[in-house]
């Protein structure tokens, strides 16, 4: 569907020129260098020949066909421009000219006039506002950028066209290729999902790689990104995570950068890797490219040096990682091969007077180990040591076996060398062995990612239709805050459970009411006013007898009163005590972007102070609602702590589950928190013990 | 004895204070004092009773000795409020005059407190208007004057009360007001023989709000300074400019709030640097520690709240001008304006009162 973009048997330069430091010099120039192998047709009225090529005078008087169209004239002739493509059946355009949307109010009108025409006559269009786009397996170079990258397998496409100059030529001093180069610029049609797609089946890359400010269609993102990213890894960078940095992307691009922590749930549920930096981005990007993924989280390290194999091994314990242990048999073998002061044990020293046959040596031996799963191959300059040499003789072992290994060759002058062999021969080298065990820890849950079977949802019996003709009255009504009475009786269609409860109008119906439930009681003001209800003064639990339901009455009806002057109360509700169990909080909030963002931790300061939570987006998985339990720091509490009974988990699974159903079946909830829900003892079950639903406007 | 019942033209006119500084300084002229509250609107707990806030607050100040019972027959509780729609209610009325009698016993003067309109209560069968009937009572209709004054409520309880209105104090008004109130409104209700006995002038003072209630009606959170939580706030800025400007406009009040979001540093710093009462961060944003030490080294309470700022500064909004007069130095303020701004002549001669000699 992109083809054209990519593989263009012909290319029209809109904006040729003749003039060097000219936007339109520099393109032709490099498609030109790039040796690209199809026609390339100058375009310039002013001109009869440009850097030796044959200058038109408009589109239309170019006989041949046109497979691929730069624009890089002012952008005031856009829509011209595209009714001459129409004519001349030209599908494809890379808009590299500014001047639209990013300068204001005159420049977005263009370019949503562009958008309209083009979408109706069939044209796809990069940009505008962006550098080109590079492809290094059909020659093309359609950019600015100074410096063309080398041919290799991962694809890279970013939203900053300044990022892509500067990581071309950062890729160009380490050596590192490229399949595609592509520049988003505005993304006025063509965006980050386009390009993911194609990308899936583009055989000369192996990785992809994004940097992305904002975020279009959260939803169909994730949908795409979730296919991709089985048949090859994702890696992005999404930046304006922090507040500032969202600040500074809307201003940037003019689009939000999306919550941070639907980001990151988004993220993890797609299967996408996240880099936090564009450091990482490429830190991961080489061991993918260039490395087999780990079939487990077993590592070994070899080290010429005790220091930095114990750091090593430090940062495999940080990253969750496994330090293997090595069969017997590899054990004896590294016994009888190294000297006696060596250690023979991962890590695995091999001591100061290493040699380049030792490191071959031991590391055949560790690399066939069963028990290992990858390797880290640590180097420090010595005296005696051939960099070089143990260079060559690492990645010749590398490339014969299926298991990944990655190197730190640590240190700067002596190791340069050595370094350049590591690089021709693929082997990825980390200045520091943290930043590879991270790499380690990065794949393994790429690897485990694949393992995963496909996401596998559970739907529930529910009464549907009840919650529907209930949210329609409350909309009929004016009424998108629900309360706890209406937010009870719509979670309970969805097959929680609730305490018993009873509203009481006066503390005479309170006092029956409590009889009838019998004690002990929570009594909670019942009020649209009232959010935060015990700030207010509003909540008192362990109510043991009638005249305590009298006092509580009072108190609970004159303090509302008193704190907001005009609070309507509806009355005061009567609530069963679900005695025992931990109290945890199930959220959900409407992103934006996204949809419906679940949420869940432990009540009290567990959410308020520690913001011990974890989040997903809806739909959840079987396999989303059991990490998000599991993920929370406070988990163990929830399992039982000192000899505590474990709390009923698979009735916590399912809540989520049936949650995640409800907002899925609304989506004009913007709101929903359970608060607390009372997990009891395995097998005894949850209650709601209170809930509130605030409804979408409009 | 002379019931006297202090009527207002809406509600939060300062009827309160109006009766303190009233018996107060009837108690000075060596009257004898009682207080009925025959409905109260703001119940509370003293020990085991029911009661309403303005009865304790008076019986204190004004040294009463009648129980609380008696001062406040009737209070508007959620259960009073239902069965009143339901009909169950019934005899309230029986209910005020008991009291009524026993605390008039051997008094010279009884101050009714009435309510925010002569119909008020109307629903329990207690209307301001019936007690002044039932009772025989002289009125004082006070008016908040702030913005207008209420010409047609005036005029209507004058066509009610007829010579039982002796007059009509004008509250809270402002400066600029004050000569166009004494050359044409005080000439206009002359005419209609409705006598101004008084005119209060606004008080920033007495507007002000102490950072304790403040804190109370924010459901805020103290993160420095509940030791200054009676410091009194006269204005509230909202923190949303940039620092320079910000520094420009707080520098020019003192005893003022600032409602600024907690992630605004350069904002909170500009308050702190200025003659602030109290910053109020907003959004449950919690300050960083530079700007918390700053507001310990300035004194300063600083209070956290969960709602946003345009929440917050509606709450404010919606509670300022309506709050009791609890601090010392605003009752002390408040009888001092009445005593010194209230034709006490005119009032004890349209009253029929005479002066006592104190004992």
């Amino acid at each position: 569907m992109l083809k054209n973009f990519f593989e263009p048997k012909s290319v029209v330069v809109l904006g040729a020129s003749a003039t060097p430091g000219k936007v339109g010099y520099d393109v032709l120039k490099n498609l030109i260098k790039s040796n690209y192998r199809g026609e390339i047709f100058p375009v310039n009225p002013k001109a009869s020949e440009i850097q030796g090529l044959r200058a038109y005078p408009s589109i239309l008087d170019i006989n041949e066909d046109i497979d691929l169209l730069i624009y890089i004239i002012p952008p005031q002739f856009i829509l011209k421009t595209l009714d001459d493509c129409k004519k001349k059946n030209i599908d494809s355009i890379i808009a590299i000219s500014a001047g639209f949307k990013e300068t204001g109010s005159a420049g977005a009108k263009i370019e949503r006039e562009m958008l309209i025409k083009a979408k109706e006559m069939n044209i796809r269009i990069l940009g505008p506002n962006c550098l080109g786009l590079i492809d290094t397996s059909s020659c093309l170079n359609a950019t600015f950028a100074p410096g063309m990258p080398s041919e290799g397998n991962i694809a890279f496409f970013s939203q900053s066209g300044a990022l892509c100059i500067a990581i071309l030529d950062w890729a160009l001093g380490e050596g590192i290729g490229f399949s595609k180069f592509i520049s988003l610029g505005n993304k006025s049609d063509l965006g980050e999902i386009d390009f993911l797609k194609y990308l899936a089946d583009d055989e000369s890359t192996k990785v992809i790689l994004g940097y992305l400010e904002g975020i279009e269609d959260g939803r169909a993102f994730m949908r795409v990104a979730r296919e991709v990213s089985k048949k090859k890894p994702v890696i992005i960078t999404k930046s304006g995570g922090t507040s500032a940095g969202a600040k500074a992307a809307s201003s940037h691009t003019g689009s939000l950068a999306g919550s941070e922590k639907s980001i990151k749930a988004a993220f993890h549920q797609a299967g996408i890797i996240r880099a936090d930096t564009v450091n990482d981005l490429f830190n991961y990007a080489l061991a993918f490219a260039c490395q087999p993924i780990p079939k487990g989280s077993r590592i070994a390290i070899l080290s010429n040096s005790g220091g930095p194999g114990i750091m090593a091994a430090d940062a495999i314990e940080q990253y969750k990682l496994n330090l293997a242990s090595f069969s017997r048999e590899t054990q004896e073998q590294l016994r009888s091969s190294l000297p006696t002061i060596a250690s023979i044990y991962n890590p695995v020293d091999i001591i100061g007077d290493a040699d380049a046959d030792r490191y071959h040596k031991s590391l055949e031996l560790i690399i066939n180990d069963p028990n290992v799963d990858g390797v880290l191959v640590i180097l420090t300059p010595t005296a005696v040591i051939d960099v070089q040499g143990a260079a060559e003789k690492v990645a010749n072992l590398s490339s014969e076996n299926g298991k990944p290994v990655l190197a730190s060759f640590m240190g700067k002058v002596s190791v340069e060398k050595g370094i350049k062999v590591l690089q021709r021969k693929k082997v990825p080298n980390y200045n520091y062995p943290e930043s590879a065990i991270k790499v380690f820890r990065i794949m393994s849950d790429y690897q485990n990612w694949l393992n995963a079977p496909d996401a596998s949802y559970q739907t529930f019996k529910v009464r549907q239709k009840k919650v529907g003709t209930i949210f329609a009255k409350a909309r009929k009504n004016n009424l998108l805050k629900l309360g706890e009475q209406e937010a009870r009786e719509i979670i309970s269609c969805y097959g929680f459970k609730v305490p018993k409860s009873i509203l009481a109008l006066t503390s005479r119906e309170a006092i029956l009411a409590a009889e009838q439930i019998g004690y002990p009681l929570v009594m909670k003001i019942v009020s649209p006013d009232i959010l935060h209800k015990t700030d207010v003064g509003g909540v008192k639990v362990d109510i043991e007898n009638a005249h305590q339901v009298e006092d509580a009455f009072f108190e609970i009806t004159s303090k509302s009163r008193q704190y907001l002057t005009s609070a309507t109360i509806l009355g005061v509700s009567i609530q069963e005590m679900v005695a025992g169990g931990k109290e945890v909080i199930l959220g959900v909030s409407k992103d934006p972007q996204f949809g419906p963002l679940i949420m869940f931790g432990l009540g009290g300061i567990y959410v308020e102070v520690l913001k011990d939570v974890s989040f997903r987006i809806a739909p959840l998985s079987v396999k989303d609602a059991d990490e998000m339990i599991r993920e929370i720091h406070s988990f163990p509490l929830l399992k039982g702590v000192r000899g505590e009974q474990p709390t009923d988990l698979a009735a916590l699974k399912e809540y989520l589950l049936r949650l995640s159903q409800l907002v899925t079946d609304f989506p004009d909830i913007v709101e929903l928190d359970i608060n607390p829900l009372i997990v009891k003892a395995e097998g005894e079950g949850a209650f709601a013990a209170d809930a509130r639903i605030t409804l979408e406007e409009g | 004895m002379l019931p006297l019942l202090i009527e207002s033209t809406e509600s939060y006119a300062g009827k309160s204070l109006m009766c303190l500084g009233l018996g107060l300084k009837f108690q000075r002229d060596g009257f004898k004092i009682a207080y009925l509250k025959p409905l109260g609107k703001s119940p509370i707990k003293v020990g085991k009773i029911i009661t309403d806030e303005d009865a304790v607050f008076i019986q204190g100040a004004l040294h009463l000795d009648e129980p609380l019972e008696q001062l406040c027959p009737v209070v508007v509780t959620q259960d009073l409020i239902i069965d009143a729609y339901d009909g169950k209610v019934r005899g309230l009325d029986k209910k005020v005059v008991d009291a009524y009698q026993k605390i008039s016993r051997g008094k010279d003067i009884i101050l009714i407190g009435g309510g925010g309109s002569l119909h008020e209560g109307t629903f329990l069968g207690l209307s301001s208007l019936r007690i002044a009937r039932d009772f025989q009572a002289k009125v004082i209709l006070l008016d908040n004057a702030e913005h207008e004054v209420n010409v047609d409520c005036i005029l209507r309880a004058k066509e009610g009360l007829r010579n039982n209105l002796i007059g009509i104090i004008l509250n809270r008004v402002p400066p600029h007001r004050i000569d166009f109130i004494r050359q044409r409104v005080i000439p206009f209700f002359q005419k209609r023989e409705i006598d101004v006995l008084g005119i209060i002038p606004l008080d920033p003072l007495l507007n002000s709000i102490s950072v304790r209630e403040l804190q109370q009606i924010l459901n805020g959170q103290f993160l420095f300074g509940e030791e200054y939580d009676t410091d009194l706030i006269e204005k509230f800025f909202v923190g949303s400019m940039n620092a320079d400007k910000a520094i420009e406009y707080f520098k020019k009040s003192k005893n003022k709030a600032v409602i600024v979001g907690g992630d605004r540093p350069d904002i909170i710093l500009a308050a702190l640097e200025t003659p602030t009462a109290c910053v109020v961060l907003t959004g449950g944003l919690y300050p960083n520690d530079i700007l918390l030490a700053k507001a310990e080294e300035m004194k300063i309470p600083m209070i956290l709240v969960k709602d946003d700022t345009y929440s917050t500064v509606q709450k404010v909004d919606k509670i300022l001008g309506r709050l009791r007069v609890k601090e010392e130095k605003k009752v002390k303020l408040g009888a001092k304006l009445i005593e010194r701004e209230i034709n006490f002549t005119l009032l004890y001669k349209k009253a029929g009162l005479k002066k006592k000699r104190k004992r």
